[in-house]
C-alpha cells in the first residue's frame, strides 16, 4: 500500500460552477487514485453530473482547478482533455446511434491511432481497432449483439455499448454516470463486476444511484448535495452515516 | 463479380465509347453533366458525408474558374498545367481561410456563413472590374494539355474535352471512395452523426471538419477549372447562391452520402432542365415539382431507389 500523491491520477480543488446563477458546485474537493474506485452519490440534482462534465471540458467551471495526473486542464478543449486519457459514459446514453455496437468500438478505438492518417488508405487494414473493439464488447457481454444497430438495442444494451465504447478509447481515467442505469439485475451484476476489474488497470469515478450496489465494490465515497460534498470516507463510514440512511438505505421516516 | 461492379463496368465502357458515336451537342452535355457531378460531388463531402450543409459552394467553383481568366488574360499565364496548378493553389488556400473560420460554427451558422461568403465573394467579382464585373470575362487562349511535351489533348475539340472531363471524374470518385473509406472517413461520419461523442473520444473535430473543407474546396475547383475552360468564358453567376442552391439539390436529388448520388442527381437536374426547357417557357416549375416529389416519395434520394451501391 502506496499513499504517497503520485497515484493521483484527478485531483479537484475548491470547484464552483453556476449555471445563470444556480450554484451548481459550491467548492468541490475530490481526488481519484490510481487503481481505485470512487463513487459519488447523491440526491437527484446534487450536482454529480455537473462535476463530471466540468472534469471532461463540457462545462467550464467558475473557479477552482482539476488537475488530471497534476496537469491543470482548465480551459481545455473537450478532445484534448480526453486525450490526456479520460473516459466519459454519459448520463444520458451518448452513442452513434445508426452505428452497429462494433463499429461505435471501432471508431472510439481508432482514436488512438495517430491523428494525422492517410487519407487513402482503408479503415478496414488496421488491425488494432477491431481486435480492440472485440475486447471490449466481450467484457460487457454484448458478443452477440455485435453488429446489431445500436439503436435498436434495449437501453441497458446501449449502456453497455457506450461502455464498451468508451473502453475501447483505452482511458486511465474513468468517468461513469450511472453506468447501471436502465439494466437488470443480472446485467448490474456484470457491468458492476467488470468495474471491480477495470480497477486492476484504471482510476474510475462513478455516479450511482443505486448506493448498495456501488458501495459494495467502492474503496472510496463522497457524499454530495445542493453542490457541496457534504461527507467523504470509505464506505463503512458513509454506510453509518446519518444522512446517507435516511436518504439512502431505506431509514425513511426516522 | 458483384452486379454492382459490372454496372459500374458498364457505365464506364458506354462512358467510353459515348462520343464515338453521339453528336457534339450531346458531346459538351454529357461533359456539363460530368462536371457538374464533379461539382455536386465535392459538396457531398460536406454535406452528405460530414453533415455539414453548405450554401456557399459555388465560391469556390467560380474562384477557379475566375483563377483561370485572370491568370491567362491579365497575366499572360497560358499553359494547361500552370494554370491547373493556379487555379486549385489559390482556390484550396481560399478553402482553408473560409474553412477555418466556418468550422467553428454549426447548423444554421453554418449555412449563413458559407453563403455570406460566396456572397462577399460574388460581389467583389460583379462590382469591381477586378475581371469584367457583372459581364464576366472571355477566355481566348485555351491551353492544350501536354504532356511530357507532347500536345495530348486539344481542349478546343468537344470530344478531346469531353475525354478530360471523364479523366476528371474517375479520379474524383475513385479519391472520394479511398477518402470515405479511410479512418478520416470514420470520423468524419462519426462528425454528422454525433459531433460531441466524436470529441470526447479524443478526435479534434474542427481540424477534421477544416480537412474536408479543403479537400471539397479542391475538387470544387477541378469542376470550377474545367468549366470555365468548356464555356470559354467566366461570370459572377458561377459564385451565385444559384449554382450553389443547384449544386446542393443535385446532392440531395441523387442520393446524400452515397457515392453516386450527386452524380445521377447532376444527370437527371441537367437532363430535366434540357428537355423540359424545349417545350416550355416555365420550366423551372416543372423542374422544382420534380424535386419536390423525389424529395417527398424518395427522401433519400434517387439512388436509394435505384439500389445503386451506397458510400
Ligand atoms: N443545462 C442546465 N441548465 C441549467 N441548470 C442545470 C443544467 N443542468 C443541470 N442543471 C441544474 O444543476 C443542478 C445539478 O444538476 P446535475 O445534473 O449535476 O445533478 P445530478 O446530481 O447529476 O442529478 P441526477 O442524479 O438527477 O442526475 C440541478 O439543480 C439542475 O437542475
Ligand atoms: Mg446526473
Amino acid at each position: 500500500m502506496t499513499s504517497s500523491t503520485n497515484n493521483i491520477v484527478l485531483d479537484i480543488k475548491n470547484l464552483s460552477f453556476s449555471f445563470d446563477g444556480l450554484k451548481a458546485l459550491d467548492n468541490v474537493n475530490i481526488t481519484c487514485k490510481s487503481n481505485e474506485i470512487h463513487a459519488l452519490i447523491g440526491p437527484n440534482g446534487a450536482g454529480k453530473s455537473t462535476l463530471i462534465n466540468t472534469i471532461t471540458g463540457e462545462l467550464i467551471p467558475t473557479t477552482g482547478s482539476t488537475k488530471i495526473y497534476g496537469r491543470d486542464v482548465q480551459g481545455l478543449s473537450k478532445d484534448k482533455i480526453a486525450r490526456l486519457g479520460i473516459g466519459h459514459v454519459y448520463q444520458t446514453t451518448n452513442i452513434f446511434p445508426s452505428l452497429t455496437v462494433f463499429e461505435n468500438c471501432v471508431l472510439a478505438a481508432q482514436s488512438l491511432l495517430s491523428n494525422r492518417v492517410n487519407i487513402f488508405r482503408g479503415a478496414e487494414t488496421y488491425a488494432l481497432p477491431g481486435q480492440i473493439a472485440r475486447e471490449s464488447i466481450k467484457k460487457v457481454q454484448l458478443v452477440d449483439k455485435m453488429f446489431t444497430r445500436a439503436d435498436l438495442l434495449s437501453h441497458g444494451d446501449q449502456k453497455k455499448t457506450e461502455i464498451a465504447m468508451v473502453l475501447s478509447s483505452k482511458p486511465k481515467l474513468l468517468l461513469l454516470d450511472e453506468p447501471l442505469a436502465g439494466m437488470s439485475g443480472a446485467e448490474s451484476n456484470t457491468i458492476l463486476d467488470l468495474i471491480n476489474q477495470l480497477k486492476e488497470s484504471n482510476s474510475i469515478l462513478v455516479v450511482e444511484h443505486d448506493v448498495n450496489a456501488i458501495l459494495s465494490i467502492a474503496q472510496k465515497v463522497s457524499v454530495m448535495a445542493s453542490g457541496r460534498i457534504i461527507k467523504f470516507g470509505n464506505p463503512n463510514d458513509v454506510r453509518s452515516d446519518p444522512y446517507v440512511q435516511r436518504v439512502y438505505l431505506g431509514n425513511h421516516g426516522k | 463479380m458483384s452486379p454492382i461492379f459490372l454496372s459500374r463496368v458498364g457505365c464506364l465502357l458506354g462512358l467510353i465509347i459515348f462520343p464515338f458515336f453521339a453528336d457534339q451537342f450531346y458531346i459538351q452535355f454529357v461533359s456539363k453533366v460530368l462536371i457538374m457531378a464533379i461539382l455536386a460531388s465535392s459538396l457531398n463531402l460536406l454535406v452528405g458525408y460530414t453533415g455539414l450543409v453548405s450554401l456557399g459552394h459555388a465560391a469556390f467553383y467560380g474562384l477557379a474558374g475566375y483563377a483561370l481568366a485572370i491568370a491567362t488574360t491579365q497575366y499572360a499565364i497560358t499553359g494547361f498545367w500552370i494554370n491547373l496548378f493556379v487555379s486549385l493553389t489559390v482556390t484550396s488556400i481560399l478553402g482553408f481561410f473560409i474553412g477555418a473560420l466556418v468550422v467553428r460554427t454549426r447548423g444554421i451558422y453554418f449555412i449563413m456563413v458559407t453563403l455570406a461568403f460566396a456572397q462577399l465573394l460574388f460581389f467583389i467579382f460583379h462590382d469591381t472590374d477586378i475581371a469584367g464585373g457583372s459581364d464576366g470575362v472571355y477566355i481566348y487562349n485555351i491551353p492544350q494539355v501536354t504532356f511530357f511535351g507532347y500536345n495530348a489533348l486539344n481542349l478546343s475539340n468537344p470530344t478531346e474535352f469531353y475525354f478530360l472531363s471523364l479523366i476528371t471524374f474517375i479520379l474524383v470518385i475513385f479519391s472520394i471512395d479511398r477518402i470515405t473509406k479511410s479512418l478520416f472517413g470514420q470520423v468524419i461520419s462519426g462528425i454528422k452523426i454525433n459531433e460531441s461523442r466524436v470529441e470526447s473520444l479524443g478526435f479534434q473535430a474542427k481540424y477534421y471538419k477544416l480537412t474536408c473543407f479543403v479537400i471539397s474546396s479542391f475538387i470544387a475547383a477541378l469542376a470550377g477549372f474545367l468549366a470555365a475552360l468548356q464555356f470559354g468564358l467566366v461570370n459572377p453567376d458561377m459564385l451565385g447562391w444559384h449554382m450553389s442552391g443547384g449544386a446542393l439539390v443535385m446532392v440531395l436529388l441523387g442520393g446524400m452520402g452515397t457515392l453516386f448520388g450527386p452524380t445521377v442527381g447532376a444527370l437527371v437536374m441537367l437532363t430535366l432542365e434540357l428537355i423540359l426547357q424545349s417545350l416550355t417557357n416555365h420550366w423551372q416549375i416543372f423542374v422544382g415539382s420534380i424535386v419536390i416529389l423525389v424529395a417527398i416519395f424518395l427522401p433519400n434520394g434517387i439512388v436509394s431507389a435505384l439500389r445503386l451501391p451506397y458510400k
